[in-house]
This record gives C-alpha cells, structure tokens and sequence, in this order.
C-alpha cells in the first residue's frame, strides 16, 4: 500500500516528523459537507441562465442595458435643467428683490466704465455768452498793453516806490 | 453514492436524461478531498469555500472537453491546485509592501483562527509547511497528507517523477529541521 510507502520514505527522511501524528488541525462549519453540493448547482444553474437568458422580451442583455443607458442620460440631462430653472426662479423670488440688486444687475456691465471715467467731464461745445465776450476783450487789452512796454527802454524813475 | 466509479460518474453526466443529478453525485464524491486539499494551501475556510465552488463550476463547463485520459480524480485535482494557486498570486500582488507577504498573512491566520483545532506541535508544524515554496507546499501536502503515488502527482503538476521526489525530499528536511528546533 502507498500509505506504508509514504511512511517508510519519510522515516528515511525526517525522523522526527514522521513520529508526529497526522492528524487533521483543522475544522469545518457543522453541516459544511451537506449543504455544499446544492450551493454548487445553484450557482451552476444561475451562469447557465446568464448563458442562454436572452434578456426582457427577447432583447439581448446588451442592448436592454444600451437603451437603460440612454433613457439615464436624457433623464438626467432634463433633471439637470430643471434644477438650473428652479434657482433662476428662486433669485427671482421676493426674499431676493432688491432694488439696489436690481440696479447691480442692469448696470453691471458699465461697472468697470464708471470706476475708469469717473473724474472724466466731457468737453462742452463752447458758446459765447455775454461774459466769455467780455472776457476776451479783456484779454486782447492786456496782450496789446504788455507789448506796448515790451518795445519802450525801461524806465524805473516813473515808478512810485 | 460511494459505489459509483468516476466512468459511471461520467457516463451519468454525459449520456442520461438528468445531467445534473450525475454532476451532485461527482460534487459528493471529490468535495471533502478536494476541499481539504485546497484548504491546507490557502488556510482560511472562507477562501477555501470559494475556491471550491469554482473548481466545481469550471469542472461542469469543461466536461464536454474532458477525455478522460488522465482520470477525473486527477483531472479535479489538476484544476483545485490551479485555483488555490492563483488566488495565493492575486493574493500576492495586493500585498505591495514588502514586509507584509503571503506567508505572514497565513501564519497570522492559523494563530487566529477559530477553526484550528490542533494542538501547539500542529500549529508549528502548519507554520512550517506554510513557509515552504509554493510548489513544495503543494508536493509535501499530496505525498504526506494524502498520500499520492508520485506517478498520480506527476499528472497532476505536470512534473516528472524524479523531480517530484527531490521536492518532496528538500521539504520533508526542511520541515523536520523546523519541528526539531521547535
């Protein structure tokens, strides 16, 4: 017999171990042995309907879940803008009015043109009202009196110190 | 159920009107052995579980491909000792830091679990098979625990004779140097 066999070559071997006795140091759930062989047909029988089941109504598993794909991704894009109208309309709600936002949200844009031009006037067309007239008669008077002296030699004795 | 031969097994299988229940009658036959077979490689009962189912399973896929040249105890033995295998690899690859590998992983294990029921010198001796080369681990348990011809394991591994003899030889010493210095 092998068992003998076995016996004898480790005897020449490993003295020690073959002393030892073989048994079994390990242990199994109670029932484990019964209830294994029904486990296995079960699992047998469920890749075998993965195998030969053609999906919902004959559809193949494939495209059933190509179409499942499909109708998620519409759903979820209209879900999407659903949610954006509905913030839309909540900004749009009372407890957001606000006349100062109000005015923020129709000016925005001219924001960055207030800050740059704010010390800026517009030139204003010029128009000759009494006073730019008198003004300028003025001005021509001291322009002709300061050339008339510009010509003549300086003469300090008429000045009264 | 003992009574029937792994040909009439077969014959059940392949050519009676319930496949099935020939398939139930093979799972009672081979699942102690196999289960234990497995369960010395990878330790843990959970694992060795679902190891098992998938030997199982694979085996009722590739029936129709099976020729019954090297026999059917051979053949599941040949696809349980893949199994526990691989799983010890992928094992293997999720332990990507160097101090923490397979092997203390497995002698954690045994320190912990519920299910050993063996005495202290059992326990040693467990941590010594474990800390075995894979392949060594495999030859020392299908010689000394459940005492295969060296021709049967060479099917089974697909190794010759000789070297499953030299194999079996370097474990045995290294185990017995273990024990004796335990």
């Amino acid at each position: 017999m092998e068992k003998d066999n076995v016996k004898k070559e480790l005897r020449e071997i490993a003295p020690h171990l073959e002393k030892l006795s073989k048994e079994n140091p390990f242990s199994v759930p109670e029932n484990y042995f019964d209830a294994f062989p029904s486990e296995v047909q079960e699992k047998i029988l469920k890749s075998r309907r993965k195998q030969t089941d053609p999906g919902f109504y004959g559809v193949p598993r494939l495209a059933f879940i190509g179409v499942a794909a499909v109708m998620l991704l519409v759903a979820g894009y209209f879900f999407l803008l659903k949610d954006t109208s509905q913030d839309l309309n909540g900004f749009a709600d009372e407890a957001y009015f606000d006349p100062q936002l109000e005015w923020y949200a129709e000016y925005q844009s001219d924001v960055y043109y207030d800050i740059i031009f704010d010390d800026y006037e517009e030139p204003q067309e010029e128009t000759m009202t009494q006073n730019s007239v008198e003004d300028q008669i003025e001005m021509d008077y001291l322009i002709d009196y300061s050339l008339y002296f510009m010509d003549r030699p300086f003469d300090d004795s008429s000045l009264d110190y | 159920m003992a009574h029937y031969t792994d040909e009439q097994l077969m014959e059940l299988i392949k050519h009676s009107d319930n496949p099935d229940y020939g398939f139930n009658l093979l799972v009672r036959k081979y699942q102690e052995k196999l289960y234990w077979h497995i369960r010395r490689l990878v330790i843990d009962h959970e694992d060795t579980n679902d190891i098992l189912q998938d030997v199982f399973i694979k085996a009722w896929q590739a029936l129709d491909s099976f020729r019954g040249e090297a026999g059917l105890y051979t053949w599941l033995y040949r696809i349980a000792t893949n199994e526990a295998l691989s799983f010890l690899k992928k094992k293997k690859r999720r332990f990507f830091l160097p101090w923490q590998d397979v092997e203390n992983v497995l002698a954690e294990k045994i320190e912990s679990d519920s299910g050993f029921t063996g005495n202290e010198i059992q326990r040693k001796l467990q941590k010594a098979i474990i800390s075995l080369p894979e392949k060594q681990r495999v030859v020392f348990n299908l010689r000394y625990y459940e005492e295969m011809k060296y021709e049967q394991m060479s099917q089974v591994l697909d190794t010759s004779v000789g070297a499953l003899k030299a194999s079996y030889h370097h474990a045995a010493k290294k185990i017995e140097d273990y024990v004796k210095d335990a």
